[in-house]
């Protein structure tokens, strides 16, 4: 396998070597899957990846690039990243109804880094690629200070190559996420200016805002990694992954048919690949295609169908090449036979749900059902949990229940939220038994915040960001992330052989609202009025009472200006009286001596 | 500053309290009797107006022609109920949300009823509710909307067209993409009791009547509830049912946006039932307006949970609900209207940034355009109950002269006796020249009598438990032997008095006029307090209670002490009630004997009864507590207060 590749990449550097005069071997691939889901929706998946075989230590690398967007690998390369994993997403995943989808987001923004090793100063780099990202994104990744940032210990591991100083050292780790994160087309056009063919061609073409954002839920990822470059992994790369996930619901506004076509779901046919690519593909999960009652049928018809089994779970690929069609342009169609039936949808193996309990402004809880629907398997499972520092946690009230018994958690890192300086991190592994409910709750409190710590809709509530649950499931069902060591769909048909591996599922929970109790901000006006009217009756009073010196005075003394003034001259009238007496005495004093 | 301070000038005061009080404390009552009455002419309420941009009302063109479906729903509803008329069709409720594409749920509960009344009996309950996901956003808010289900063998109006007009409209709202908010459907079994046990699930707050199992799905902090009641498929007006648990009302600003969208769908808006006036400026104007804010206070007055809505309004939910109403030789309106109606609601809702927070929360509405603030209605309420502070102050002022008068001279006391012109005032002071002598009894001399009276609401509060035990071997049915316990509970309390007599020495018998002045002055504190939170309550108790617990004095005049009493009588809590009861029927129900009119108000006496225990137990109410344990003990102080000093 090896040769072919440097072959190719040979090739490719040549030709880029001619127009930069150095070596850039980078690959790109663009690619599309579409399952039509149980429950009437249609999930399209599309993958950008592009493959750079540079070191990913070497700084001087991201000097010169070729396919790689310079925008980005040039902050990457300043602020000393590793690995990078940023998600922009409007609407949740459904996974009680949807399955599993390719890539986990939480709605909102969601941003998790690791740094490379000897990185000084970790996190003023983290402040400084969030602020940097922020303006890269156009998204609000500058609130990702460290009130809103935390260093998990057990969730996340590098997905990437990675030495084994990383992978058990999470001080090199920042997790982050916004959930109140709106994410719009401003979001969506600094994302496709990354792409190596922008949206002039290949299926980047699809991105109209007007049909993306009409749907149930949108998905923006960038994710970026180092790879292994060869079978021993002697040598490594940098991967990019763009991912775009997007779930339709035709039957809405069809009469209930579940039918779809490149038209109707972005609004044009697709006329041809982006040149620069390697491999344009569109998948289509024809799985759930099997029963005569209720079937669709592709036109065109696909150019190869392919089955691939992978941890037990058989699954049914139709493939099309954008490369090898003509270019009157493609407008790939299903068209069902019949209406969607609805029922009780087919959970997966595991899958959660999370919501606040109690009301009012003092206190409530947060409750996490996790469901391991599987009859046999137990499951080991990480439960992280980020609530922000103005939602008091208490600890202690932390119960663990599974299907109404109590039972204790296998483990727990806890880490104490503290006020406006780091947010309350909480991860406990956990046994679901084959078959049961387990209900995580804890209790907090819900706290009063300073005036001018409020946003400006201040009664609109607080989120707490989703809850992220990681695996490892033994078999596939219902699963469709990308194998650790592959970086394209087109390599799910290649599975044959993965039956025995495990398969690391990451599945993110409901965000919450919590309201806290605000204050009527109209009020400071009024208080300021009723403080002054209280002062000055309250105050004033008590003021005039105990520094005031009561002295009684003889009423008939009745003494007014005009008086005093007559005082005055009677004393002075006095006073000369009695200088003149005194004369007078002196001198007879004087005449007595004489 | 120096009014306090200075002697003359408090000595001028305190002159003039003793001296004018009676006259300061009726012209007070009347004052503020008639200015609150007047407060629902035009001039003196405000007319309504959205506080909250954010609402929009009305900005939107409604797309919903859904007629014809809504139709549909009606008449296969109504083929299914008459299956089996006493059940809910839960599956197929459940089964059309589930054709609708929804997340459906059913919410099993079961609860008892407090007082045994149907003994230890479970009552079986389901719920069946829909979500539908709103695509703009990850599940935080969500907005309600609720029809509790009535059979059609119900005594109530019924609710089939409602049940009907949601399943359509749940239908219109999903093929939108602009929600911002999940919408929940809920349809209830058991009235509020259902809903009660569905939010305290939705919350995780645990009940101990009413026991639920948790619910599957949730969509996150609920914004606002909207509860339709709609009988038919036409329907010519709405009534809006604002009245919550312990008097609640939703913000003004979803009652102002709730007419508002009626009102420009043809709809004609009503409140208790009550046409606005089409001239508010004339007398007539003002008398319908008058009577439409007395209803309204008439039904906030209890703190009853009404409807639906009224639990929702605990959980800090904006809640009210919409009664169709059919009315004689009006234009009737089929479903587009109402749907639109509904669909223009929701879509303001929509369109909420943040909670429900501005406008009001405390008002009285005499007509759907006018209101009366918190602001408005507290003057004219204080100034109603100034009067017995007043009299509170002039009673202590007394007590402290009787002291002092031993130590002023001759001379004065007589001044103060002339100008002392009313005979009630005299009569006092002959007493007090009586008891001059006497050491000053301290405040301390009346707490044993405030303890009693205190023991005797307790008492009231926890006995019914008691009652119902011991009717049992009697065979008397619960509402009876609540009724009968509370009599005779109520009868021996009329003894107290003679008890205290017999077993207080004559020394340490207290001060009548202390007494009063603290009963007085914890008559305001509890009327008050009930006028933070249920303004009607507060006002009905001081209208009847303030007059006459301020003109009571221990009388040696046998006629005088027994017109004393009756007057006390009449306003006790037990007769009030009766009164209550009688005055509702004769609002309610054309009853020309009068004879068979006060039989059976008493006979009706029973449901508000056992009512109040019920709704205090279930759902939380506070009316039956505060009865027992603020304004019987109360009036118990003044009952004592005639009998003690003579």
């Amino acid at each position: 396998m090896a040769a072919p590749m440097i072959m190719r990449l040979f090739f490719a550097g040549s030709f880029l070597s001619l127009i930069s005069g150095v070596h850039v071997a980078d690959v790109f691939n663009e690619e599309l899957l579409i399952k039509p889901l149980d429950s009437g929706h249609v999930y399209a998946h599309f993958q950008f990846t592009t493959k750079w075989d540079i070191d990913i230590q070497t700084q001087q690398n991201f000097t010169h690039y070729g396919l790689f967007p310079k925008s980005l690998g040039e902050v990457l390369a300043k602020y000393s990243v590793h690995e990078l994993h940023l998600s922009l997403t409007q609407g949740l995943w459904r996974h009680r109804i949807w399955g599993y989808p390719v890539v986990s987001a939480p709605p909102g923004a969601e941003l998790w880094a690791w740094f490379k090793r000897d990185t000084t100063n970790i996190d003023k780099k983290w402040s400084d690629l969030v602020n940097a990202l922020s303006g890269l994104f156009c998204a609000s990744l500058n609130f990702m200070d460290k009130t809103a940032t935390v260093s998990p210990k057990l969730s996340f591991r590098p997905l990437g190559a990675a030495d084994q100083w990383i992978a058990t050292n999470s001080t090199y780790l920042r997790y982050a996420a916004m959930p109140g994160e709106m994410v719009c087309t401003e979001n969506l056009t600094p994302w496709k200016k990354l792409l190596p063919c922008d949206t002039k061609a290949g299926l980047s073409t699809f991105f109209k805002s007007g049909k993306l954002y009409d749907t149930s839920y949108h998905s923006l990822g960038v994710y970026y990694k180092s790879v292994c470059t060869d079978a021993e992994c002697d040598t490594t790369g940098v991967e990019l992954v763009q991912s775009l996930a997007v779930v339709y619901e035709p039957p809405v506004r069809q009469g209930g048919k579940q039918d779809w076509s490149f038209k109707s779901l972005f609004g044009r046919f697709l006329t041809n690949s982006c040149p620069v690519a390697e491999a344009s593909h569109i998948l289509v999960d024809i799985t759930g295609n099997k029963t005569l009652a209720y079937h669709f049928h592709l036109s065109p018809p696909p150019d190869r169908v392919e089955t691939a089994t992978r941890g037990g779970d058989k699954r049914k690929f139709a493939i099309y090449d954008a490369k090898k069609r003509p270019p009157s342009g493609l407008n790939l169609a299903a068209k069902y036979n019949r209406n969607v039936i609805y029922k009780q949808p087919q959970p997966p193996q595991l899958h959660a749900h999370r919501f606040i309990t109690g009301f009012g402004q003092e206190n409530g809880g947060i409750v996490t059902m996790l469901f391991n629907t599987d009859p046999k398997e137990n499951l080991t499972v990480i439960y992280m949990e980020m609530v922000p520092w103005f939602i008091k946690m208490y600890f202690h009230t932390l119960k663990v229940e599974i299907d109404g018994m109590q039972e204790n958690p296998l483990h727990i890192h806890y880490v104490q939220a503290k006020d406006r300086q780091q947010p309350c991190l909480m991860e406990v592994i956990l046994k679901l038994p084959a078959n049961t409910t387990t209900k995580v709750s804890i209790d907090f409190d819900r706290t009063f915040l300073k005036w001018t710590e409020y946003p400006p809709d201040a009664n609109h509530g607080f989120y707490v960001t989703s809850a992220v649950v990681s695996t490892v499931l033994s078999h596939a069902g219902q699963y469709t992330a990308l194998p650790q060591h592959s970086d394209k769909l087109i390599s799910l048909l290649s599975l044959n052989d993965d039956i025995s591996s495990e398969f690391l599922l990451r599945i993110h929970t409901e965000t919450l609202l919590v309201s806290l109790p605000t204050p009527d901000f109209s009020m400071p006006y009024n208080v300021i009025c009723l403080a002054c009217t209280v002062v000055a009756i309250g105050f004033g009073s008590v003021h005039n009472l105990t520094t005031r010196q009561f002295i009684e005075v003889d009423p008939t003394k009745n003494k007014g200006f005009l008086s005093n003034i007559k005082d005055k001259l009677k004393r002075k009238k006095k006073e000369t009286d009695a200088k003149v007496h005194k004369e007078e005495k002196s001198d007879s004093i004087e005449e007595k001596k004489s | 500053m120096g009014l306090l301070t200075n002697p003359t000038s408090r000595a001028t005061i305190v002159g003039s309290i003793t001296r004018h009080n009676n006259k300061i404390c009726f012209l007070c009552y009347v004052v503020g009797l008639s200015w609150f009455l007047a407060l629902a002419y035009q001039e003196l309420n405000a007319g309504t107006y959205f506080s909250e941009n954010a609402l929009l009302p009305g900005l939107v063109r409604s797309q919903f022609y859904g007629d014809s479906e809504a139709e549909g729903y009606y008449s296969q509803l109504k083929s299914e109920l008459n299956k089996d008329k006493n059940i809910m069709p839960v599956k197929w409720i459940y089964n059309q949300f589930m054709d609708l594409g929804l997340d459906v749920y059913i919410h099993n509960f079961t609860f008892r009823y407090p007082l045994k009344i149907f003994g230890e009996k479970q009552i079986p309950g389901q719920n069946v509710y829909a979500i539908m996901r709103a695509s703009r956003a990850a599940s935080t808010e969500a907005l309600v909307l609720t029809v509790p289900f009535r059979t059609v063998t119900t005594v109530m109006d019924k609710t089939h067209g409602g049940l009907a007009l949601m399943l359509t409209m749940a239908n219109h709202f999903r093929k939108s993409s602009y929600w911002a908010k999940d919408i929940i459907f809920v349809v209830t079994e058991h009235e509020y009791i259902g809903m009660q046990a569905w939010l305290d699930a939705y919350h995780e707050t645990k009940s101990e009547l009413i026991s639920s199992n948790s619910l599957e799905g949730h969509g996150g902090s609920i914004q606002a509830a909207i509860n339709l009641e709609v009988p038919t498929n036409k329907i010519s007006s709405f009534d809006f049912r604002l009245e919550g648990l312990n008097g609640q009302l939703p913000n003004l600003d979803l009652f102002n946006l709730v007419v508002r969208i009626s009102r420009q769908e043809g709809f004609d808006v009503l409140l208790k039932e009550q046409h606005d006036p089409y001239h508010p400026e004339t007398f007539e104007g003002y008398l319908q307006n008058l009577k439409t804010m007395f209803l309204m206070m008439w039904t906030q007055a209890p703190g009853s949970a009404n409807n639906n809505h009224g639990v929702f309004l605990k959980y800090n939910i904006e809640a009210l609900t919409l009664v169709g109403k059919k009315e004689k030789g009006k234009h009737a309106q089929g479903y587009g209207p109402m749907g639109r109606t509904v669909e223009g609601i929701f879509r303001s809702l929509n369109n909420l940034l943040e909670r429900f927070h501005q406008s009001f929360f405390f008002y009285l509405l005499p007509s759907t355009s006018r209101y009366v603030s918190i602001g408005l209605y507290m003057p004219p309420f204080a100034i109603m109950v100034a009067g017995s502070l007043i009299k509170a102050v002039a009673m202590w002022i007394s007590c402290t002269e009787t002291v002092e008068e031993g130590v002023s001279t001759e001379k004065e006391k007589k001044e103060t006796d002339q100008a002392n012109g009313e005979s009630v005032q005299k009569n006092e002071v002959k007493d007090h020249k009586e008891e001059k002598e006497e050491e000053r009894k301290g405040l301390l001399s009346v707490i044993p009598i405030l303890f009693i009276t205190q023991l005797f609401g307790l008492l009231a509060y926890f006995s019914p438990d008691f009652f119902v035990d011991l009717g049992m071997p009697l065979h008397l049915h619960v509402a009876e032997a609540v009724h009968y316990g509370m009599l005779a509970l109520f009868l021996s309390s009329l003894a107290m008095p003679r008890f205290l007599k017999r077993s207080l020495s004559e020394k340490s018998r207290p001060d009548w006029k202390l007494l009063k002045c603290v009963s007085l002055i914890v008559q305001g504190l509890v009327l008050f307090s009930i006028a933070l939170m249920n303004i009607s309550l507060a006002f009905f108790l001081a209208a009847v209670m303030v007059p006459v617990c301020v003109a009571m004095w221990p009388s040696n005049n046998r006629v005088v002490q027994i017109l004393h009493a009756s007057f006390l009588l009449l306003i006790s809590p037990f007769l009030l009630l009766y009164i209550t009861v009688v005055a509702n029927q004769m609002m309610t129900e054309k009853v020309a004997d009068v004879a068979s009119l006060l039989v059976q108000s008493w006979d009706h006496m029973k449901t508000p009864l056992i009512l109040g225990m019920v709704e205090s137990q279930l759902l939380g109410s506070w009316t039956y507590c505060v009865i027992c344990l603020g304004i019987f003990p109360n009036w118990l102080a003044f009952w004592c207060l005639i009998w003690i000093g003579s």
